[in-house]
């Protein structure tokens, strides 16, 4: 196990770190481990039927259309409205507009289970507005990161129905289950924000004018075609009219029709936004399936199976035993992605954790915010190639600004070891 | 000393997983240890339902489990039991897979691979917020389907089918975008179908088996008296594996029953009525797959 | 700040090589080309589910291909806009190593990545072409409703990566003629 690993590390670190774009490193990474290791296996085969079931899944969907939904509502008014219509609200609050991100990030996430996402479109809604505000990069870009992995953990959520499937779980109460550890999270990464901004004021951007309270009702009316586009979304998803994943159509309608209405978009502002949303795509289209086939990689050597068995085999106490599989995460998800993450960990790490007294329930939501982690891990994380793609950034820089992000969810992980119960307070709540 | 790795697309508690699982420690055991297969649950080796067959040709792996009626892409006549009710019970199934299954074999061998033991799901019940008495309870319902065969059966009865990933399923019953599903009673405990459906009908419209086949080239690699074994062993367990399927059946009706659903087994006029507007689509497939129609009409011969 | 842009491609500043634009230009286009595709590929998504959700709520009749129709469009948005997306510099990398070395040092690190990255490629638009020949000699279709002949989609999926490694290198070529490889345009 310890060769496959050097090679590995070894393959990734020579492309990674020579500049080789990330997808195609991945792949690189994952044909010469294949080859040196399993010189039989028709890697090309392999390397095709990979490509194509990840370009051609249908569970997919709902990425391609959020993300055209994010450069449709660039081109309205919308994000003005945000600023306008929030501003006098955060005016007194410590942090300020900081609260921007991971508020849009935290009630986006309510419509779009897709954590890419949900950090493209509220990124591109705020991110170059806060900072030509004055607000520190680094605090700006950390925070989006971080709060867009909430698109996960806050209902509808891509990742909890994989899980849901694969532990037997009912995927209702796992959505359920998620609400509060979102918002806990949410709540920490504000209450950063606000620390920072308390402690160095030189982080936080102009302060908006002072209003009365009569503004700041005004002012929310700014707000209208973006939660009417909310409630469209939510409303169709809950109430029959569309599955999640066609929610994200109504999304993109609701964008479209505000944009017209506004006179802020015509049929070639359309077009372009489309051909500008599929650049992004392409762009993650081309890491999932470099993701997908190294995930793949390591599943035929092996190694997330025999990592997990050498830690059950320690026999550790269940707090140890929960701390170990963090670390045994967060160090998989550093190259892996989620879906892999969960496929190929599940059969043997689900028997030790409810061994331990744990629920699946609560499992699930453990490995939702460790595939949350994993999404701001470098060098494969989506959400830190998403913000790339915005800021321009380099890797290094964004990584060292979600750090903080990174541990808060860390930190969580523990207390949830310790309170187990959070999971099912709401769940009991809603099914009593 | 060969080691197989095995790839299931179920997760691990599926009775096709534990049975895979019991056939490679029975193989182990029946070669002394010569032959040792590792059983991938959860489709941990990245291979998806449609690719099975694919997969075991290429040699991405030696051996897997696959559900039949996914791979009609690769031939359209591995679809034949999925006809509605050409084979709705296990006796009627068993009758079929005899005329059938030398035809399967042989499009394995064309897919150089080999045919070991093939064992049936559940039959595929009707989930829905009513009860369904009559083919009038059937019309308009919004129901998720997920072949062209119930594509074509659902309309036929006068329902509105539509295909949905799976992961679409809960969340689109519980928002109400459909009102029913056609699964089996262990895809029904597997998404808590009980938490926004009452009922659950015994159609049994749809049979599927799945099927374990092993790369020809790693086949041949083995020992002749290994060969053996593990044709006796294969034999020998598939029984056993149909006995698991009934059980599993019985045991997941129970659990649907426990959580509140209303189980029951539609009426002599309905089945027939259902039997009636099934079998044109036996004679459309039989138009479509000309090479599959000798089988069907011998099992229909033998049936009587 | 409503008006906004598709990505160009990196400007080329006057006094800039013009060595290798016979080839250069070509690619270009058809990187343009494949973009617009991809484009409208998306869009067709959005059209089709749409129309999915009104068939199904006004009409109670389901468009039984819109999924898979659906994701076979989706695959080709991803491949045929790769190109344009590794001309604009959406494509990211790590440029950590690159940033701290000297001069020199870091343009061969660019030249050998961008190498690597057209073997790469390479290997992967022959995987897919390959998957393309060999559905269609076997006469495979998918496995839903639809039947679709999986030459097709899988074709459109070869001829994006095709066109990803002629924009590779194209890049390479840019290299050479002085200029360095795109990145991110970030905040504008
Ligand atoms: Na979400
Ligand atoms: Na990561």
């Amino acid at each position: 196990m310890g060769k496959t690993i050097l090679i590995l590390v070894g393959f990734m670190a020579l492309f990674l770190g020579a500049g080789v774009w990330i997808g195609l490193g991945l792949i690189g990474a994952g044909a010469g481990a294949l080859a040196i290791l399993r010189p039989a296996m028709p890697f090309e085969k392999l390397l095709a039927q990979q490509a194509f079931n990840v370009l051609s899944s249908p569970e997919l969907l709902a990425l391609p259309l959020f993300i055209l939904m994010a450069e449709v509502l660039f081109r309205t008014r919308i994000s003005e409205a945000l600023f306008s219509g929030l501003a006098p609200w955060l005016r007194r609050v410590p942090g300020q507009l900081g609260h921007l991100t991971v508020l849009g990030c935290t009630l986006f996430a309510s419509v779009c289970g897709s954590s890419a996402a949900t950090t493209a479109t509220v990124g591109r809604i705020t991110a170059k507005e806060l900072i030509s505000r004055g607000y520190d990069r680094q605090l700006v870009t950390g925070s989006l990161a971080g709060a867009g992995t909430l698109g996960f953990l806050i209902p509808p959520s891509t990742i909890m129905i994989i899980y849901g499937v694969m532990a037997q779980e009912s995927i209702l109460r796992l959505f359920m289950a998620g609400m509060l550890p979102g918002l806990i999270i949410a709540g920490a990464a504000m209450g950063y924000i606000a620390v920072r901004g308390w402690l160095n004021p030189a982080l936080i951007g102009e302060a908006p004018p002072p209003s009365t309270f009569r503004q700041k009702l005004v002012a929310l009316r700014d707000l209208g075609p973006l939660i009417a586009l909310m409630l469209g979304v939510i409303g169709s998803m809950y109430g029959g009219i569309a599955s999640p994943t066609e929610a994200a159509a109504v999304g993109v309608a609701g964008s479209v029709a505000i944009g017209f209405w506004q006179r802020t978009l015509d049929f070639r502002g359309l077009m372009q936004s489309a051909r500008a949303a599929a650049d992004s795509c392409a762009m993650i289209g081309l890491i999932m399936v470099g993701a997908m086939f190294l995930s793949t990689a390591l599943g035929y050597l092996g190694v997330p199976g025999q990592v997990a068995r050498a830690i059950e085999a320690l026999g550790l106490p269940p707090f140890l035993l929960i701390m170990m599989l963090l670390v045994f995460y967060v160090l998989l998800g550093t190259v892996m992605e989620g879906l892999g993450i969960i496929v190929m960990t599940l059969p043997i790490t689900l028997p030790l954790v409810t061994g331990a007294g744990y629920s699946t329930l609560w499992f699930g939501i453990f490995i939702v915010i460790v595939v949350e982690m994993a999404q701001i891990s470098p060098p494969v994380g989506f959400n830190l190639t998403v913000i790339q793609r915005l800021t321009g950034d380099s890797m290094a820089r964004i990584t060292r600004a979600t750090l903080p992000f990174f541990l808060i969810m860390a930190g969580f992980v523990m207390v949830l070891a310790v309170f187990p119960g959070i999971v099912d307070i709401v769940p009991n709540l809603m099914t009593r | 000393q060969t080691t197989w790795d095995m790839s299931v697309v179920w997760p691990e508690g599926n009775f096709h997983t534990q049975n895979a699982m019991a056939f490679g420690d029975r193989v182990n055991e029946v070669t002394d240890g010569a032959v040792t297969i590792t059983v991938h649950s959860g489709g941990a080796l990245g291979i998806r339902g449609p690719e099975g067959m694919a997969a075991v040709r290429d040699g991405l792996v030696p051996i897997a489990d696959i559900l039949m009626s996914q791979q009609v892409g690769e031939n359209p006549a591995l679809g034949v039991e999925t006809l509605p009710y050409l084979a709705p019970t296990l006796p009627d199934l068993a009758l079929l897979h005899k005329f059938y299954r030398p035809m399967i074999e042989e499009i394995a061998e064309s897919m150089n691979q080999k045919l070991l033991y093939m064992v049936p799901w559940p039959g595929q019940a009707v989930y829905a917020r009513q009860e369904i008495n009559t083919i009038d309870d059937l019309a308009g319902l919004r129901i998720r389907v997920v072949d062209a065969n119930g594509q074509s059966f659902f309309e036929a009865l006068g329902a509105a089918p539509m295909q949905m990933p799976w992961g679409e399923v809960v969340p689109s019953l519980a928002a109400r975008t459909i009102d029913s599903v056609t699964t089996s009673s262990s895809s029904g405990v597997d998404g808590s179908f009980w938490e926004f459906l009452g009922h659950m009908s015994t159609f049994n419209w749809q049979a599927s088996s799945n099927i374990v086949t092993v790369n020809l080239d790693a086949w041949n690699a083995l020992a002749p008296e290994d060969q053996a074994a593990i044709e006796r062993a294969a034999a020998a367990m598939e029984g056993e594996f149909w006995l698991n399927s009934q059980a599993e059946d019985g045991e997941k009706l129970a659990v649907l029953r426990e959580n509140g659903i209303t189980v029951a087994a539609p009426s002599p006029e309905l089945q027939q009525e259902l039997l009636d507007r099934a079998m044109p689509i036996w004679e459309a497939f039989k138009t479509r797959v000309p090479d599959a129609a000798p089988v069907i009409d011998a099992y229909l011969a033998a049936r009587g | 700040m409503t008006a906004r842009r598709t990505p160009p491609a990196p400007e080329s500043t006057p006094g800039q090589s013009t060595a290798f634009s016979f080839l250069i230009d070509p690619v270009d286009r058809l990187t343009g080309l494949g973009q617009i595709l991809a484009g409208l590929c998306l869009l067709g998504i959005f059209l089709l589910i749409g129309s999915e959700i009104v068939m199904r709520n006004l009409f109670r009749h389901s468009l039984h291909f819109s999924w898979d129709v659906s994701a076979y469009l989706m695959g080709a948005c991803f491949m045929l806009a790769s190109a344009s997306a590794l001309r604009s510099g959406s494509h990211v990398r790590v440029t950590a190593l690159l940033e701290t070395l000297p001069r020199a040092a870091a343009r061969a690190l660019e030249f050998a990545a961008c190498l690597v990255a057209l073997v790469i490629a390479g290997a992967l638009a022959w995987a897919l072409t390959d998957m393309a020949r060999l559905s269609y000699l076997r006469g495979a279709t998918s496995a839903t409703v639809m039947r679709v002949p999986l030459v097709w989609p899988q074709t459109v999926l070869a001829a994006g990566s095709l066109l990803l490694c002629l924009q590779l290198f194209a890049q390479f070529l840019r290299l050479l003629r002085g200029e360095s490889l795109p990145r991110g345009q970030g905040l504008d």
